[in-house]
């Protein structure tokens, strides 16, 4: 009897490990998914931010365009004297 | 232009409805997220309260793999769409299409009036005309009557009588021009007055001169002079051939 409860404690003890390994591997893979998913983040932040930065820089360069416009149309208006014959 | 309206118009309609759906998948991953922090409240709380802890685990790893394949699939979405708006670059390209036009514009509309500017210099019915005619003031033209003179001194006394002559021609030249017209050839002949003088007659035929163009401009042709000759010769040859014709005439009378 004392030797078929030892087995059957080492069976469960077995089964404990194996249930904690399997355990261990869950936690593992959904950590590794997080951090695949946390880097996605991140580069997805770096490309986003990139964009954004070049689209900003083109916003510029066309404000600066419309500016330069405005003033040489306002020019153009302020001296109507040159397009009369 | 009513297809260009209907592009714009698609345009607009699609850019809102990405926009609609970029706003609607970052309002579930919110939504998402307070979701996942009371799940993991209620799975701990079973967990400590449940006997069979085993299933507890089990529910509880079920639903942390379907919550990590949710997060992921709302946050692709997201970024898809944020990627999809943030690459849609037509409206940037139309509006830089829209300056460059207008500075074409503006460039060409400069040209133009660069060119009647241009035209009007160039053009310009009252136009300044700067003729070689200087006036002294009073100092100055003392200071250029004494160097004159100065001048006047240091010359040869034979050529005094040559300088008289000429003054004495401007002083009859100024005297007939005050009286109204002069002769060509004092112009031309300097010993000319004392023919004049003789020949009072022939003065009737010389031409009024005002100044020395217009007496050439005036000046009679001697061509003119010649065919005038000859027309004369020719009216005393027919004369002449009438005297004949009036004797032969006669001579047919007589008889």
């Amino acid at each position: 009897m004392a030797r078929a409860g030892g087995i059957t404690n080492a069976v469960n003890v077995g089964i404990a490990v194996q249930a904690d390994w399997e355990n261990r591997e869950f936690i593992s893979h959904i950590s590794l998914n997080v951090r695949r998913l946390f880097d996605f983040l991140v580069q997805f932040e770096a490309t986003t931010k990139s964009k954004l930065a070049s689209l900003n820089e083109k916003l510029d360069t066309l404000e600066r365009r419309l500016e330069l416009l405005e003033v040489q149309v306002g020019t153009a208006s302020a001296n109507p004297s040159l397009f009369t014959s | 232009m009513q297809n260009s309206k209907a592009s714009s118009e698609e345009d607009l309609d699609s850019e809102s409805k990405d926009v609609t759906h970029f706003d609607q998948s970052l309002q579930e991953l919110r939504d998402l997220r307070s979701q996942l922090h009371y799940a993991a409240d209620y799975c701990e709380s079973t967990f400590l309260n449940a006997k069979e802890k085993k299933a507890v685990v089990e529910n509880t790893k079920e639903y942390l793999c379907r919550a990590v394949v949710t997060v992921v699939d709302h946050l692709g979405c997201v970024s898809a769409n944020l990627n999809c708006l943030v690459s849609e670059t037509n409206a940037f390209s139309a509006a830089e299409l829209r300056i460059n036009c207008l500075k074409q514009r503006l460039l060409s509309c400069e040209l133009y009036a660069n060119k009647l500017s241009l035209s009007r210099v160039r053009w310009s019915e009252i136009r300044p005309r700067h003729h070689s005619h200087y006036l002294l003031s009073s100092a100055a033209s003392k200071a250029v009557g004494d160097i004159e003179k100065s001048n006047e001194g240091l010359r040869d006394s034979g050529n005094l009588t040559s300088t008289k002559k000429v003054i004495d021609e401007k002083h009859i030249e100024v005297d007939r021009d005050q009286d109204g017209n002069v002769p060509l050839f004092f112009y031309t002949f300097g010993n000319k007055p004392a023919a004049l003088a003789k020949d009072e007659k022939n003065s009737a035929l010389a031409l009024p001169v005002g100044d020395g163009l217009s007496a050439l401009s005036k000046c009679p042709n001697p061509t003119f002079h010649f065919q005038e000759k000859r027309k004369n010769g020719r009216n005393r040859k027919s004369a002449h051939g009438s005297d004949i014709l009036a004797l032969i005439r006669r001579a047919k009378r007589t008889p």
